[in-house]
């Protein structure tokens, strides 16, 4: 089982990225299991959402605190919270930033706001960073990975809205090949 | 049909296809999701039922035992204090053969309050008569819900029951789960038709009258007690018709896992058995014979499957998460009754509301195969020093004491630390600091539960800097009495002031806060009115207005905003002042003159709510200055018997200006617009009359 913790702050969709993997992961035949950190969700402060994926019926629940993969949205978050806390030695980072991040860890960088204001015209940045991810871990496939965009927004927002995001999470992609 | 859904979408799903035709429920976290997913099936007519938003816990419960007396289906949701608040009503709803049920989110009970779950809620309800299910996961939960109707609603039983799923850990936990089709549920459960509860005019009967004689009423708690044992068996024969017909077996009460060679079982309860599960069989391959018993119902309690599984086990290990503090952990303590004739050692270990992986799991083991004496452990992995330190009486005398020193204030300084999670743009936030620039040292600041009660205190910080206490979301009127009247006694000149929403104050509050005032309690109110109850996401309340849309109300308010400052002004010398927030010097005036008034007092403010109301957040003051110059916020005092309007705004603005401005009212046709244009000029002009005397 592959454990994701995505970092970011209240209503920038931490928690939709978790859903949208995990709907993604079921595309390709795999189990999929997404949450979130217990919270009082308030805009601006630091969030918390869980993905698991594994090839088996996932009964490991709640926070998520050995995380193989780490996600983080917002690069103000940085320094803010411990992103880094009780990952594993091999660990891999995927940070939304305009510039290269230390981390103790194997880390990716990408510039998510920019390709959110792009492609959207608004700094939301979890598609964008789902392309991201998917391209530096190959975990899902891109197709997948549009799959459970289209999954998890169809249900809110109109065809024009997805096609956006959509086109953020190829930009992202492309980004990181 | 596959789809991914959380468990509160499951119990929602549950309700959807058992037909159930009343819903009544009450904001709570983490069971909020609940009444939203069933609101939206309402609105969309996914679900034809009546969707009720109840003013509190006990109010959802009444309506719903009221709507099953009356002869329907009924859900009701909750968890945590919530159901400790529904109490008088679920042994009412039992006694009366009302086969409700209850969807839990199970959230410890406080204090100190938390999101963690450890069945101590419903657990503590154990001798209510409900029948119980505990729920591994999501599937399960939404399997549950339509196999609680069948079975409460057999003539055999005729009891109301628990569905409970682990608040956050299944709760906001999403996975794929098989939806079965609504054709094939009503094959199963077929429409509610009562034999003994229902209203008709041509065949009246009374129920729930009191028994007098303790014969009738030993009688009827008889009758209770064997529909309980009857339970046992309706139970098992519902599930083997639900695997028959769906495809998905639960075995009754309790489903044991490679327990025939097992020298060691353990037994669970909830979403941690599938984790036992998982570790039984790894445990297996490195030659361990280790076996695992999950309970299912709690009530009625599977003492006969527990004995014949367990009769030639050598060693028993009972996972508990809640306590019975004085005596040990609840499934233990029934688990050892039920085997009181075997030799087994049987320990206790107790979990809390920790989430438990794997490896937590393997240590329990570990410790469980190396012991050969009969123990009771908390599982401790997780607690940090200063916790454990904090929860030891000495301790904790020690910390508050060496605090007290930092913690006194010189006079001056504000009695606020900086630092609040709170909104950008929170509207509330701001009347409270311009509240508390009025107050010094010589202050006691209680909350209702609330966003502004709730934040300033994560156990163990706060940011006050005056004496505090936050006690119950229903009785902060109640609390602030007793504290008022216990500083009188002792002589010591303080203010109190309490702070509370919309929700705390004039729905669940009400009571406590008409008490407190017609006693006279020297207390300051200051509902910050942000209309809906924001800190559970957004749901409707009584003082959300007119049309506005929040998650329980997704086309718009059908009813109109209740209006507190009469109810207030009902009550005997009260100074009752309203407010905005973008009026701050006569805010401030207004909660000097509260502070000098002997007696209470109530202040109202508006308080916009960037994420509830739907705007950029850097508008908030522009929002509260429109709802006074529209009209909709009328500035006033009220004092014997006077009303005196503080601003009449020489030309109002159209409503239209406020209403466009905020998202939750984005769905209103220019028609509604000019109807609630029409109320609020009727209400202003009523008010200018009443202030003129005319």
């Amino acid at each position: 089982m592959i454990r994701i913790r995505i970092h970011g702050r209240g209503g920038q969709g931490s928690v939709t990225f978790a859903h949208m993997l995990c709907l993604a992961a079921t595309e390709e035949e795999k189990f999929g299991q997404s949450s979130q950190g217990q919270t009082w969700d308030r805009r601006g402060t630091p969030m918390e959402g869980y993905a698991r994926i594994g090839d088996k019926p996932i009964s490991e629940r709640g926070f998520i605190i050995e995380p193989d993969y780490v996600v983080v949205l917002d690069p103000t978050i940085v320094g803010a919270v411990n992103l880094e806390a009780g990952m594993k030695d091999d660990g891999k980072i995927i940070a939304n930033s305009p510039v290269c991040l230390e981390f103790k860890h194997q880390s990716v960088c990408v510039d998510a706001t920019s390709i959110a204001l792009e492609k959207m015209k608004a700094p939301i940045t979890n598609t964008a960073m789902l392309g991201a991810f998917t391209g530096v871990t190959g975990l899902i496939s891109l197709d997948s990975a549009e799959k459970g965009v289209r999954a998890m927004l169809g249900k809110k927002f109109s065809e024009d809205i997805i096609k956006k995001n959509i086109d953020a999470v190829r930009a992202a992609f492309q980004e990181v090949q | 049909m596959r789809m991914y859904l959380s468990g509160s979408d499951c119990l929602a799903h549950g309700v959807r296809l058992s037909r159930v035709e009343v819903i009544s429920a009450y904001p709570i976290t983490p069971n909020s999701l609940v009444l939203d997913t069933l609101s939206n099936m309402v609105d969309s007519g996914e679900l034809d039922a009546d969707s009720v938003n109840a003013e509190s816990e006990i109010g959802a419960m009444n309506i719903c035992a009221g709507a099953t007396a009356a002869g329907l289906r009924s859900f009701t949701c909750t968890c945590a204090q919530g159901l400790a608040y529904m109490k008088e009503m679920l042994w009412m709803a039992s006694g009366m053969a009302l086969p409700v049920v209850v969807g839990d989110t199970s959230r410890a009970i406080g204090s100190p309050q938390t999101f963690s779950s450890d069945f101590s809620d419903t657990l503590s309800e154990r001798d209510a008569s409900f029948l119980q299910y505990y729920c591994e996961n999501a599937q399960e939960a939404l399997d549950s819900m339509i196999m609680a109707y069948k079975i409460g609603e057999d003539a055999r039983i005729l009891l109301p029951s628990m569905v409970v799923i682990e608040g956050f850990r299944l709760s906001h936990t999403y996975e794929q789960v098989d939806v079965p089709d609504q054709e094939l549920v009503d094959r199963f459960l077929p429409r509610y038709n009562p034999k003994h509860a229902f209203i008709d005019p041509n065949y009246p009967i009374m129920q729930g009258g009191p028994a007098l004689s303790t014969i009738t009423f030993d009688g009827l708690k008889y009758q209770q007690f064997m529909a309980m044992e009857k339970a046992k068996e309706v139970i098992k024969e519902v599930c083997n018709e639900f695997a028959d017909l769906f495809g998905r077996d639960y075995h009754g009460l309790t489903e044991s896992y490679m327990i025939e060679d097992a020298e060691l079982v353990v037994v669970g309860m909830g979403s941690v058995v599938g984790i036992i599960r998982e570790m039984v069989d790894e445990y297996r391959q490195k030659g361990h014979k280790i076996g695992m018993l999950k309970l299912r119902c709690f009530r009625p309690f599977p003492k006969e499957e527990i004995r014949d599984c367990l009769e030639n086990v050598k060693k028993i290990l009972v996972l508990d998460r809640a306590t019975s503090p004085g005596s040990g952990g609840i499934t233990y303590l029934e688990v050892k009754a039920a085997l009181q004739r075997t030799p087994a050692i049987i320990s206790n270990c107790i979990i809390g509301s920790q989430d438990i992986l794997q490896r937590d799991i393997s240590v329990i083991f570990d410790m469980a195969l190396d012991r050969d004496d009969e123990f009771t452990e908390w599982y401790k992995q997780e607690f940090k020093e200063d916790v454990l330190q904090l929860s030891g009486y000495d301790n904790y005398e020690k910390l508050v004491r060496s605090e007290k020193v930092d913690r006194q204030i010189e006079e001056g300084v504000d009695i606020q630390a900086l630092g609040n999670p709170f909104c950008p743009g929170c509207g509330g936030l701001i009347c409270a600091k311009l509240a508390f620039s009025v107050y010094d040292k010589n202050s006691f600041i209680t909350a209702s539960c609330g966003c502004l009660g709730v934040i300033p205190a994560a156990f163990p910080q706060t940011c006050m800097k005056v004496p505090s206490a936050f006690f119950s979301f229903s009785s902060a009127g109640g609390a602030a009495s007793g504290v008022e009247v216990a500083l009188k006694r002792m002589q010591m000149d303080m203010d109190i002031f309490l702070l509370g929403g919309d929700g705390g104050i004039l729905d669940i509050g009400l009571q406590t806060l008409s008490g407190a005032l017609e006693r006279g309690h020297n207390i300051t109110y200051l509902l910050y009115d942000n209309e809906a109850y924001m800190n559970t996401g957004v749901q409707r309340s009584g003082s959300t207005p007119y049309l506005a849309r929040t998650k329980t109300t997704p086309s718009g308010k059908k009813e109109r905003k209740k209006d507190i400052m009469k109810i207030v002004e009902a009550h005997e010398n009260v100074y009752t002042a309203t407010a905005s927030p973008a009026y701050p010097q006569d805010l401030l005036r207004k909660l000097k003159k509260a502070k000098e008034h002997k007696g209470p007092s109530f202040i109202y403010a508006i308080a916009p709510c960037p994420t509830g109301w739907e705007y950029e957040s850097a508008l908030t003051i522009e929002i509260a200055r429109l709802a006074v110059q529209t009209g909709f916020v009328v500035l006033y005092e009220y004092e014997d018997g006077k009303r005196t309007i503080n601003r009449i705004p020489k030309k109002r603005k159209p409503v239209e200006e406020y209403l466009s401005k905020q998202g939750r009212f984005s769905h209103l046709s220019q028609e509604q617009i000019l109807e609630i244009q029409r109320n609020v000029d009727k209400r202003f002009d009523k008010l200018i009359n009443e202030a003129k005397g005319l």
